[in-house]
């Protein structure tokens, strides 16, 4: 359905034929352990057809194809009629593995994959006391959340070492697991089904291999899924685990394509929507003549039972033994945060993530590209998580210029931030620019990032004071530095009063002090970035106050040195205090000004300046106190 | 993220905090901390800061102090015209409140190289408006004087006015500009005062003591062979009884007490008043700071008595002289030699007239002074250089006067191109004070 909304879009009058052999229009998979849980209607479950004014070529009918012809392009219907094609679209998705356990044919054991067997788990939920879910993978966690509904006791059963082990490795899937239990849910790995138990055809127990008998009513087999490849192995199309695809999504026959579910892209088959997604936008544009390639997708899933993001890549389990392979463990225990990163030669090889990680697509570009992470980065990961510095990272305009941006059309860093500078202003008029985002749109996020949230920042309400006492500011500054340092009067008949200030021993202890004053005040809007108390007034007025305090460090200077840089340890601590003066008005002047720059660069601008400004801050208190305290100590 | 950056920010800052506290209380160079350039007369001790930072947080008093350690005597001898005890009178209160004339800090603020003046002033030269703005009335002849030439050479000074005091100007007035040549006093010092050594020498260094015939020869010639001071005198360690083969200072202030007391307080022996630990960084100091002009490196001579007075034959001629020019050379001194001055030296030097009537550098410079103690007179060579060079004016009455009228010294002192050429011809200018007081008289 994903496919022929993407065509429409393409081409709205392209004439497309869609088959379903299920007795329902097409509808939302994802959406049926919601519905099972009851917190959708079943009407909200049903995608809306095309609308046949807009796309009078448009069909949809209900028939199970039972035969496809390559060679002369034709399909046939298990009623005999047939239909001939240009291009054949293969989605026919896949069905439950049902193992073969003993007894699994008794009433009380079901599926869960389709709208029929949601309407029957619907019907059981409602007088199950016991259910007992096979399989942990995500749709066994969330049928099962979706089941625990009415006060029903449920029992995962896990035939792998733990929870989602085809995304998650061990430690991740163990904080999964707590997370699970503290639901209610209970689980048990390691094991799996020996015997469905029942009497007249009716389940009341499951036997596990391990002997233990788990007393239930209902049964709920979520053990994987197999792709529908009858039709497929039919038309005599290579075949793996799924219908053999290249990166344009085409079959081994001509004119023949196949997504979703029942392919098989770089030996990779995806059980997830996103990457199923992302393979239809891409099919829809080769076949309306595009070139956009089908890189992988990233798996990121993010379970809806437990608002948890989960995201995997590449090899997942350790491989111990392997050369040059390190594995790079990051855990956060209290937030419940866990990363994990595969390297071989220090290239990515996989990562798990527990819970959401801002890097997530900077780690997938580093991992599709091989890109060498460094062993400082390395320790930064281990240190803090993440493999870049700063907060920022998670945005495309701090990654490298050749990084590849848009998967599906090759679109780089580079190319986007030429086309940002040339005046593209929001997400479409880029992907218009640069063809990034207009195949499987996933990395549309990313563009929006790249743009910044794009609404120009409004007019702050002190920016005329402050831009002025920046300003202000620079100008003492640039006073200080290159005004030589004042003369003493020849004559004790024309000292001035200025004199008088700068030079005396102790209008310099006045000076001195009401600096240090001001150096402190000046600290105080760090503090109230930090305190979030809405009584202790806006920030704007905040950092307004912080200017002019700036403003009134650089006079001070003035009176304190008379324009005098010192020496030694003075000196040192005088370039100290020029530049955080000078840094701090910059950083100022942009923020008095932003609603008159490009959002991006006052972006940049900002950050770059304010963290400078804070770095330089960093010995002033030191420097301050030794010179404080050799004044007096000598 | 956060907690590192902090982590980083705190072991950042206790590093540099660790590196300045230990620069402050435990390394001997603390050039890392010095505010500014030392005057002319302390930059030698720059770096020792003990030497006058005798205290940590001491503030005015102990910088006084510190002050008054080397240069209380000073102004003792010179009967200062402004002591400490004129503005501590009640009456003179809220002169203070101009300059708080107490504390020589006041004036004197060391570090400042960019405000000081000569004789390490850091004020205005004309300071003494504050008090005697009125002179005019008192002092007709002084009516629109400016204030910046009281402290001329030859007018006043504020501290040392030995030669310039009304009195004195009427007394001398008249005089010729020669008087008779004067004798130079024969130095006695040592033999009044000196307790000898004792004079036993034990086997161990009999043993020890090398037999060098010309280094007998020359001691046999010197003054020390006739006061029967023996090799070991010098050469025998007092403490240890052992032979030591270069004896220093300590050895010679057994007997030349008041002369070493004398190097160490001018500029040449100043450095060898410094604490051990500090010798090092003393060491660094380079003669670039020095306002004269030397002969090149020769500032890695070491700073004794040696360097001026040869080992054994301790030619009085040599150090007065030769060991001078061996190392400065600024104009003053390589006029020396053609002056009449250097002329009357080469005179005696090829014997057509007395070493006593000769004048060389050590004659004006370091010169004998005479004191009485216990009712005799005790003669001793001034080796602090600079008791009778800054304000030169306190050379006239001990030096200058041996010879020469007070008026022709009083202007000859204060023509700049007179003593660059060491004195060769007559004063240019005229110092009228001598004409002034005998008016007012």
């Amino acid at each position: 359905m994903r496919f022929v909304q993407e065509v429409l879009e393409r081409a709205p009058d392209a004439h497309i034929a869609l088959f379903s052999n299920e007795a329902s229009p097409p509808y939302n998979r994802v959406q049926l352990s919601s519905l099972l849980a009851g917190n959708i209607h079943f009407d909200e479950v049903f995608t809306q057809l095309p609308g046949t004014k807009a796309h009078p070529n448009f069909s949809f009918t209900i028939l199970a194809i039972q035969h496809i012809d390559t060679e002369n392009r034709y399909i046939e219907g298990n009623d005999g009629r047939r239909f001939s094609y240009d291009k054949l679209v293969i989605a026919t998705g896949a069905r439950p593995h049902v193992p073969k356990i003993p007894g699994i044919d008794q009433s009380g054991v079901f599926t869960f994959r389709d709208l029929k067997d949601t309407e029957h788990l619907y019907a059981r939920r409602i007088r199950s006391r016991r259910v007992v879910v096979v399989g942990g993978g995500l749709l066994g966690l969330e049928a099962a959340k979706a089941m625990i509904k009415l006060n029903t006791r449920v029992t995962l059963v896990q035939q792998g070492s733990g929870l989602m082990n085809r995304q998650l490795n061990e430690r991740a899937s163990l904080l999964l697991k707590k997370e699970v239990e503290a639901l209610g849910i209970d689980v048990i790995a390691n094991t799996g089904v020996r015997e469905i138990l029942g009497e007249g055809n009716r389940v009341n127990a499951v036997a596990l291999r391990d002997k233990v008998r788990i007393e239930c009513d209902t049964v709920l087999i979520c053990a994987g899924i197999r792709p529908n490849l009858e039709l497929a192995r039919q038309a005599r199309l290579k075949i793996g685990k799924g219908i053999l695809v290249d990166d344009q999504l085409k079959t081994s026959a001509e004119h023949v394509y196949a997504i979703g579910e029942c392919c098989e892209h770089r030996g990779a088959t995806y059980g997830l929507v996103n990457p199923g997604f992302e393979q239809a936008a891409v099919a829809a544009d080769v076949i309306c003549g595009g070139h956009s390639r089908y890189q992988g997708s990233l798996e990121i899933s993010r379970l809806k039972v437990l608002g948890q993001a989960v995201c995997s890549m590449g090899e997942v389990n350790e491989r111990p033994g392997q050369p040059f392979q390190r594995d790079l463990h990051y855990h956060q225990k209290k937030l419940g945060i866990y990363r994990k990163i595969l390297l071989h030669r220090g290239r990515i090889i996989g990562a798990v993530a527990y819970q959401e990680w801002q890097e997530g697509r900077r780690v997938q570009e580093a991992f599709q590209q091989q890109r060498k992470i460094w062993p400082w980065q390395q320790w930064l990961f281990l240190l803090t998580g993440q493999l870049w510095i700063g907060s920022s990272s998670s945005n495309p305009v701090t990654w490298p210029a050749t990084a590849t941006i848009c998967q599906c059309n090759n679109v780089s860093q580079a190319k986007l931030m030429q086309a940002i500078n040339t005046g593209c202003m929001n997400p479409n008029e880029l992907s218009k620019t640069t063809g990034a985002g207009t195949v499987c749109g996933s990395c549309k996020p990313l563009l929006n990032l790249m743009l910044g949230k794009e609404d120009k920042p409004e007019k702050d309400k002190t920016w005329f004071s402050g831009a002025i006492a920046s300003l202000f500011a620079i100008l003492a500054i640039i006073a200080i530095a290159f005004i030589p340092g004042l003369q003493v009067a020849d004559s004790v008949l024309n000292k001035t009063f200025f004199e008088s200030i700068w030079n005396d021993k102790y209008w310099k202890q006045v000076t001195g002090f009401s600096l240090l004053a001001l150096s402190v005040l000046g600290l105080l809007m760090s503090l109230r970035k930090r305190l979030s108390y809405k009584q202790l007034g806006q920030f704007t007025y905040w950092r307004l106050l912080h200017i002019v305090l700036g403003l009134l460090c650089s006079a001070t200077l003035i009176f304190h040195t008379g324009f005098h840089l010192g020496t030694n340890l003075n000196r040192l601590l005088m370039i100290n205090f020029l530049s955080i003066i000078a840094i701090g008005a910059l950083a100022g002047v942009t923020v008095s000004i932003a609603h008159l720059l490009k959002p991006s660069l006052n972006r940049k601008i900002k950050n770059s300046l304010t963290w400078s400004h804070i770095l330089v801050t960093w010995p002033l208190p030191i420097l301050l106190g030794i010179h404080i305290l050799t004044v007096y100590y000598f | 993220m956060k907690k590192i950056l902090w982590c980083a920010w705190i072991i950042l800052s206790l590093l540099l905090a660790s590196y300045y506290l230990y620069t402050l209380l435990i390394k001997a160079e603390k050039d890392a901390l010095l505010i500014g350039e030392s005057t002319y007369g302390h930059y030698q001790i720059e770096l020792s800061c003990e030497s006058c930072h005798t205290e940590p947080f001491g503030g005015k008093e102990i910088l006084q102090n510190a002050c008054l350690n080397c240069h209380e005597e000073e102004l003792k001898l010179a009967f200062d015209s402004h002591p400490k005890k004129k503005f501590t009178d009640p009456r003179n209160a809220d002169l203070l409140k101009i300059v708080d004339a107490r504390y020589c800090i006041s004036c004197h603020t060391e570090h400042q190289k960019e405000q000081t003046l000569t004789m390490g002033l850091t004020i205005p030269k004309d300071y003494c408006f504050h008090c005697h703005q009125d002179i005019g009335e008192e002092r007709p002849s002084h009516k629109d004087l400016a204030f910046d030439g009281c402290a001329d050479a030859g007018c006043h000074n504020f501290h040392d006015n030995r030669a310039l005091y009304e009195t004195f100007l009427v007394e001398n007035a008249d005089q010729p500009w020669l008087k008779e040549i004067a004798t130079m006093t024969v130095a006695n010092h040592a033999k009044r005062t000196a307790t000898p050594p004792e004079k036993y020498f034990p086997p161990s260094f009999i043993d020890n003591q090398p037999s060098a015939p010309e280094i007998t020869e020359q001691w046999q010639l010197s003054k020390h062979a006739a006061a029967g001071v023996s090799c070991g005198f010098c050469h025998m360690n007092q403490a240890s009884h052992d032979w030591e083969e270069k004896p220093g200072l300590k050895q010679c202030q057994t007997c030349h007490k008041k002369e070493s007391e004398g190097f160490m307080a001018g500029k040449h022996g100043m450095q060898l008043t410094v604490a051990p630990a500090e010798q090092a960084a003393i060491a660094k100091i380079s003669l670039e700071k020095s306002p004269l002009a030397f002969v090149p490196d020769v500032d890695k001579v070491a700073h004794s008595c040696n360097s001026c007075h040869e080992a054994h034959n301790f030619d009085r001629v040599t150090a007065a002289v030769t060991s001078c020019l061996n190392c400065h050379a600024d104009q003053h001194s390589l006029a020396y030699e053609n002056s009449p001055h250097g002329q009357l030296w080469t005179k005696a030097i090829d014997g057509e007239i007395p070493f006593k009537n000769a004048v060389s550098c050590a004659s004006c410079h370091l010169p004998r002074t005479s004191t009485k103690e216990k009712g005799s007179t005790i003669v001793h060579v001034e080796h602090n250089q600079n008791m009778n060079l800054r304000p030169n004016e306190k050379m006239v009455r001990p030096v200058c006067m041996q010879c020469h009228g007070l008026a022709f010294a009083i202007d000859a002192l204060a023509d700049e191109t007179l003593i660059k050429n060491n004195f060769d011809g007559k004063p240019k200018r005229h110092i009228p004070s001598i004409d002034w007081a005998k008016k007012r008289n």
